[in-house]
């Protein structure tokens, strides 16, 4: 199917055009002249969303996108470095405090102390938690995958998985229950936008019906920026437009394939058409972080792939799948997130119900401790556990939210579940409300690939199957 | 020697979204700054310990989500603070205009209302050029509601452990006014505490 053309995007106007200034840089020095160098450029973000280890000396590194991916590379290391001197410098700062009196050092360091049997590398790890380290993650987590794993070579098991999946996509009409079916342990990542799309219901079954609906999808979406994106600096949805604005160059700030201009415009623009037809809720903070695994998915289909088309057509084009993808799957979504407390406090009643038959014991350590669902699980909810695990793994945890009924909604319940009992332990050691709640706020999941979201996913339905047995624990 | 006291103090940050909450909270618990940072969705802890004159404060900090949507959420744990930073962005006006709204509901809802909460009010973001909120305005706005102002810079480190070191110690004083009340109400605090100078 051929690219058809899509308005230009247009340039800012008004006070938001100020706000810009910050990140803008010269879209002329961005524009690669080829999709091929467009894809190295940009290569860094499915890199550190999949489970791919790339060389950090790679030649990706070579261009100007390369530098921004370097320097916070560098970052990352130099604020590692610091953080491995932090208590000899809290202990300077305070010479002018009686010796014996130590616990002026921060809390994390507080905390250290008392784990100071373990290694250097766990310590290391363990500062991240309460450090603003959160949106680095993604980094750290590939530079560790590296030293963990290099290169592996496809299993059999994966093979021969491949292969199913490469029969049932080319069949004349997909079986989208086998699909489904293969989808729910993970889709290998060759297959993944496209089973991505038809799990969604973005493409039909049958092949032939397929370009008929890519055209009428194309069409409703030129409709709606017509009708929709240019209202942006109407007087009533100035509000969601700034707010979008605010938060686009904090969307995954990290990843320098964000922080382009092009792609943070496409980033706007799916937010801001997605607001305004979903005004029972309109833009939720969050829903920027829901964009980013469809996005990533969908480009990854454009790697090592000679297009000439230039890198702007690419992108628009994935953008807009990626916005019919969001809109597909945030039915249930929207469902949790069109206010933040009435519809989530049912959410949170869940896990408050249903902790004491799965571990009374933290649950009522909860208690103890003064220790409320909502501190920590508000996030959960409300992002899906996206802040609470590396991307890659939310990847993987929508291929089984895009195969199991109400996956999004209501078996993500059972995954919350799931996580919580997981830090069973680590709940009951923390003694305090403080450190528990930096606990559950920051769990460390850094390392965490398919390994740990397959079996969470394996609890989880368990759970599912346990309530369904005794339904009276929850009524939905 | 007497073991030192210790106290522990609970504080929020609040303001609309976009100022810079985040950023202040790292740059003083952390000492560490980036340009961006994920949006806080409902609200993070953060902990520091300090020591003030004889007193060792365990600081629990509530760094909180600035959509409005989240403001009835973020609002649960305004309850049992000990103070709050009202921060706002002297580059966006609509931020500082909203401080009333922040500041009333932050009134409402911690307990017992009172009039002796501590407050402080930075205005963030002073490193940058295009600044559209005078100075002079926020220092009337915050003379006219009794609270220390603070120009700030998250960025570049300019004010920010001032700022929480005054909100800490009038946090710390009424506590203690707080406690001493408790034993016996013929206790008076002392007059010779260290008033706070703003910028």
């Amino acid at each position: 199917v051929p690219l058809t053309t899509e308005p230009p995007l247009q340039p800012k106007r008004g006070f938001i055009k100020e706000r810009s200034k910050v990140n803008s840089v010269p879209l002329k020095n961005k524009k690669a002249s080829s999709f091929h160098e467009f894809a190295r450029n940009t290569s860094d973000a499915w890199d550190i969303g999949d489970d791919e280890e790339e060389d950090l000396s790679s030649p990706s590194l070579q261009t100007l996108n390369s530098k921004v991916a370097l320097a916070t590379a560098a970052q990352v290391l130099e604020n590692h470095s610091k953080l491995r001197v932090k208590p000899e410098r809290s202990q300077s700062t305070t010479s002018d405090v009686p010796a014996n009196y130590k616990v002026i050092k921060s809390s994390s360091d507080a905390q250290l102390s008392r784990n100071s049997s373990d290694t250097c590398l766990r310590n290391t790890l363990h500062k991240q938690q309460s450090l603003p380290l959160r949106p680095i993650i993604p980094l750290v987590a590939r530079i560790s995958d590296q030293n963990a794993s290099g290169a592996p070579p496809m299993t059999v098991r994966e093979k021969t998985r491949l292969e199913k999946f490469r029969q049932l996509l080319s069949s004349h009409n997909t079986d989208l229950d086998e699909l489904r079916k293969w989808s729910w342990p993970g889709v290998p990542r060759e297959v993944r936008p496209v089973t991505w799309r038809l799990l969604s219901g973005y493409l039909p079954a049958n092949t032939e019906r397929r370009k008929l609906t890519l055209q009428r999808k194309r069409e409703e979406y030129f409709g709606f920026i017509e009708q929709y994106y240019d209202s942006r600096n109407e007087e009533h949805h100035q509000d969601t437009y700034r707010q979008i604005h605010i938060d686009i160059p904090r969307t995954n700030p990290l990843i320098p394939l964000f922080q382009q201009p092009l792609v943070q415009e496409i980033f706007e623009r799916i937010l801001f058409i997605w607001a305004i037809r979903h005004p029972a809720s309109g833009y939720v903070q969050g829903i920027n972080d829901l964009v980013t695994p469809f996005f990533v998915v969908f480009l990854s289909e454009y790697v090592g792939k000679k297009l000439s088309d230039l890198l702007e057509e690419v992108l628009r084009w994935v953008g807009r799948v990626s916005y019919w993808c969001a809109c597909v799957n945030s039915g249930p979504l929207q469902e949790q997130l069109s206010t933040a407390e009435p519809c989530l406090q049912p959410k949170h009643r869940f896990l408050n119900v249903n902790l004491v038959p799965l571990s009374e014991q933290v649950h009522s350590h909860f208690r103890r401790y003064e220790v409320e669902y909502l501190q920590f699980a508000f996030r959960w909810m409300n992002n899906l556990l996206m802040r609470e695990l590396p991307l890659r793994c939310t990847i993987r945890l929508w291929d089984t939210y895009q195969s199991e009924p109400e996956g999004f909604s209501h078996f993500h319940l059972y995954v919350c579940a799931a996580f919580l009992i997981k830090w069973r332990k680590e709940i009951l050691d923390e003694e305090d409300f403080q450190g528990l709640l930096m606990l559950l706020q920051n769990l460390p999941t850094i390392h965490w690939g398919n390994e740990e979201i397959g079996l969470l996913l394996a609890e989880a339905y368990r759970l599912k199957y346990m309530f369904a047995d005794a339904p009276n624990h929850y009524r939905r | 020697m007497n073991p030192r006291k210790k106290v522990d103090l609970k504080l929020i940050i609040v303001g609309a979204l976009g100022v810079g909450k985040t950023s202040l909270l790292h740059q003083y618990v952390h000492k560490t700054f980036f340009e961006e940072y994920q949006t806080t969705l409902g609200a993070s802890i953060l902990s520091k310990i300090i020591i003030l004159d004889d007193t060792t404060l365990k600081l629990q900090i509530w760094d909180t989500g600035g959509q409005e949507r989240f403001r009835s959420m973020v609002s649960t744990f305004y309850k049992g603070s000990d103070g709050c930073i009202l921060a706002f962005d002297v580059t966006d006006p609509e931020s500082f205009e909203a401080l009333d709204i922040w500041r009333d509901d932050v009134l409402a809802k911690i307990v017992p209302m009172e009039q002796s909460y501590p407050m402080v009010v930075l205005g963030n973001k002073i490193d940058l050029e295009d600044r559209k909120v005078p100075q002079e305005v926020a220092h009337e706005w915050c003379k006219e509601k009794d609270m220390p102002y603070f120009e700030v810079s998250a960025k570049n480190d300019i004010n920010v452990v001032q700022a929480f070191e005054v909100l800490a110690s009038r946090a710390l004083l009424r506590y203690q006014g707080i406690a001493e009340n408790h034993l016996a109400d013929s206790i008076k605090l002392s007059p010779g505490q260290p008033r706070s100078k703003c910028c």
